[in-house]
């Protein structure tokens, strides 16, 4: 992983792939490379469609390795749906092929002279070659991913985009495939689909084949750190039981009974079909058809919280939806079938679509009355007005903002025009905080639940006081940058935020594998240094403390079934990066 | 639904059911059972003194309680009337999960939710609670709530057992209403007439030796 890909689009002749040293850009990962290389190669004014902004891949820095829980892949650019930084992860195979091949990053710049060109780029350890390929025009996602595993097997990696990505749409996902091959793993949010669009880049096809797994500096302290970290994770009710049993899914039923979950366009806190739509429900409907709801998304999983979701039949429908999905899909909208959700979901990952945005969108236009709450048949009909490119379809595949604006509705969750998650910021203020201030636009992941009892980033916060919000948001933005770099799935959060000693085991693990020592101190410099190299370039893009904001009636809709509004001050809120 | 006033007049119905088939009763421990206590009462109190559940237990296993909707800090100080409503979780993932476990480092962001100390308890009688399992507490706790029983609508449950007819007639293996065996067959068709509500106790065959 000491060089990176450059795809020129652009260059003379058709596009041209080189491979460089990885130079300054040496020591990282995931985030931390996509980051830094969108911050100073991008200029921020560009237009997110255009050949000056450029589309960053990264493995993690243990990527590649046998290193349990590493198999993360970040996407990077100048978002079309934010106009501002955006780095958005993935599970799926790619990372763990791609870091063996050898890369730490593919860069696609530039734009093909034929707006109409498409093309595959294939990569293996003989090479890089760049073929135009027309015949994969408009295919989405399976259909390509079916004539890919004719042409190379189902044993190589592909990163794709859709029919919504060739649209240049900003809900557009980059696909990765999974252990079976399909393409069910997305890099969601913040229309990175529509940039690989733009590119004219319909897939990019990872052959490991004839490579090893990446051997750490030094083998034995690796081995036993690896295991150490694996036994905690196991150890951990949430990491070792709770999700492998129920996947994500199973926030519904919690989130609901606390009365934080939006429900009907953000206008109450509790739905009444969320045990019909919870992940204790889905589980038990997945072993029912002979599904599976405990199975990982890469090689090297051992929280396995994905699963397979069959139809009525017994035929594989699509991989188990995750929480933020179904609650986009089924209680937003108002929707409590299982089956047409888990149909809707296959659908974002057929047409390539992030869920959390398409689900947003769709609740946007049932407040407008397009269709009704509830309308399950009716939101299935607008993803396929999406997937096809009608008028209309291409009003809803550009988010929630611009379904907002072209219905005329006032409610529109986004921040940043980027849509919010399952989570209401007024029953849970400090993800409220989070959404409003992160660099990538509203996103739940942006500020996990990260080792702040271990790291203490900015010292000791008192959790109890409402001014605490602030400085946990700061903390937790810190740390999941800086985790984002590392590649890991940010699941392993809950096993380091309760056990010092999971924590210890992977900073040991990067250690060993990299040869230098890695401290907790090291961690917040890394999460610091990404952090301000986002704000800056969202800084030159044109963003000011009036973009770190919740839309207004946040603040002034009481949200049943407390009544509560968000009330942390605009103040306060310009100082989370103070640091 | 509420259910309160006298419990010890309702009909009373005993099932004893193959452990295997108690998850068939899941969707109900999740949408929430009504089971008879002693109130006023402490969380800490019911689940430990009522329930049987070990102290240890209570403080590593449920890592988030809510109670009336509101997430609680102190078990000690929440108080459970008749009517309340309890919910019982294992820790959950994500920002929000964490964020809602009992005395999390994260509890300031949901600060404006949480549930406050209740006043201190008065003399205790009979009352009826919903309590409501999630996740891995289902599996844990579903069985004992439902050995102890639980308070349930007669078309509620007998709708359900129709729906689940051939599994529940396979796995059931006996039946009693107000101590006097029937048959699970007759129990299905007689159980279709009529709405009350039953005291219903679920439990599973005598292990073999």
């Amino acid at each position: 992983m000491d060089k990176l890909l450059r795809v020129n689009m652009s260059a003379a002749g058709g596009p041209k792939a080189t491979e460089e040293p990885i130079g300054n850009y040496a020591g990282l990962g995931g985030r931390a490379l996509t980051t830094a290389i969108v911050s100073k190669e991008v200029p921020p004014d560009c237009h997110p469609l255009g050949a000056e902004n450029k589309l960053v891949i990264a493995p993690g820095l243990l990527s590649g390795s046998p290193a349990a829980m590493s198999g993360r892949i970040s996407v990077g650019c100048k978002s079309p749906l934010t106009g501002g930084i955006k780095e958005s992860n993935s599970g799926g195979q790619a990372a763990q092929v791609l870091a063996r091949l050898g890369y730490a990053g593919i860069v696609l710049e530039g734009k093909p002279a034929d707006a109409e060109a498409r093309y595959k780029v294939v990569i293996n350890k003989d090479g890089v070659q760049v073929v135009r390929d027309d015949s994969l025009k408009m295919l989405p996602n399976y259909d390509l991913i079916e004539k890919m595993k004719g042409e190379y097997g189902d044993k190589v990696a592909c990163m794709s985009i859709g029919t919504a990505g060739e649209m240049k749409m900003g809900a557009a996902s980059i696909a990765c495939t999974d252990m079976e091959f399909r393409p069910t793993r997305h890099a969601g949010r913040g229309g990175v689909g529509a940039v690989m669009g733009a590119k004219g880049v319909k897939v990019i096809v990872m052959d490991d084949k004839g490579l090893k797994m990446r051997a750490a500096k030094d083998p034995e302290k690796f081995k036993a750190a690896n295991k150490s970290f694996v036994k905690g994770l196991q150890k951990h009710s949430v990491t070792g039981e709770a999700l492998p049993a129920y996947g994500t899914n199973v926030l519904t039923n919690i989130l609901n009974e606390v009365g934080g979950y939006p429900t009907y366009n953000f206008k109450q806190g509790n739905f009444d079909g969320a045990a019909k739509i919870s992940g204790e429900t889905l589980a038990a409907t997945e072993k029912e058809r002979g599904g599976n709801p405990t199975h990982g998304c890469h090689r090297g999983c051992v929280i396995r919280c994905s699963g397979i979701y069959h139809d009525k039949d017994g035929h594989y429908l699509t991989k188990q939806p995750e929480y933020e999905t179904v609650w986009a899909h089924g209680g937003h909208c108002g929707i409590e079938d299982m089956d047409k959700i888990a149909q809707l979901d296959f659908m974002d990952d057929n047409y390539g679509l992030d869920t959390i945005e398409m689900g947003a969108a769709i609740g946007v236009a049932m407040d407008a009355g397009l269709i009704e709450f509830g309308d399950a048949d009716g939101a299935i009909r607008l993803v396929e007005e999406v997937g096809k490119g009608t008028h209309l379809g291409r009003i809803l595949g550009n988010g929630a903002g611009v379904t907002g604006k072209a219905f005329g509705v006032e409610r529109v969750p986004v921040v940043k025009n980027q849509a919010m998650p399952a989570y209401d910021p007024r029953a849970v203020q400090g993800i409220g905080v989070t959404y409003a201030t992160t660099t990538q636009g509203a996103d739940h992941t942006a500020g996990y639940a990260v080792a702040q009892n271990v790291l203490k980033v900015g010292g000791d916060v008192d959790a109890l006081k409402p001014e605490g919000q602030v400085a946990l948001s700061r903390d937790l933005q810190i740390a999941t940058a800086a985790i984002d770099s590392t590649g890991m799935c940010l699941f392993i959060a809950f096993a380091i935020l309760d056990q010092p000693d999971t924590f210890q085991a992977l900073l040991d693990m990067i250690g060993a594998f990299h040869g230098t020592e890695m401290t907790a101190d090291g961690v917040t410099e890394l999460g610091k240094k990404v952090l301000s190299m986002e704000r800056e370039f969202n800084a030159r893009a044109g963003f000011t403390k009036a973009h770190d904001r919740l839309p207004r009636y946040f603040q002034t809709e009481a949200f049943a079934p407390h009544n509560v509004t968000f009330d942390v001050k605009d103040d306060d809120l310009d100082t989370v990066f103070n640091w | 639904m509420s259910l309160s006033g006298d419990t010890r007049s309702r009909t009373s119905i005993a099932l004893t059911l193959e452990r295997t088939a108690l998850s068939l009763f899941s969707p109900f421990l999740q949408s929430g059972i009504w089971v008879r206590a002693a109130l006023p009462s402490s969380v800490q109190s019911f689940l430990c003194d009522q329930m049987g559940l070990e102290p240890d237990y209570v403080r590593e296993r449920i890592l988030s309680i809510v109670l009336n909707g509101h997430p609680v800090d102190n078990t000690e100080k929440a108080l459970l009337r008749d009517g309340s409503r309890l919910a019982l979780s294992s820790g959950m993932p994500g920002l929000a999960g964490a964020a809602l476990r009992r005395g999390s480092p994260l509890a300031s962001f949901r600060g404006s939710i949480t549930h406050r100390d209740s006043a201190a308890a008065g003399p205790k009688q009979e009352g009826t609670i919903c309590v409501k399992l999630f996740n891995l507490m289902m599996g844990d706790l579903g069985p004992g709530f439902l050995a102890r029983g639980i308070l349930i609508n007669s078309e509620a449950i007998a709708r359900f057992l129709r729906q689940n007819r051939a599994l529940f007639l396979e796995k059931c293996r006996s039946v009693q209403r107000n101590e006097i065996a029937i048959e699970p067959a007759t129990f299905l068709e007689e159980m279709a007439d009529g709405e009350e509500e039953l005291f219903l106790s679920v439990i599973p065959p005598p292990e073999r030796p």
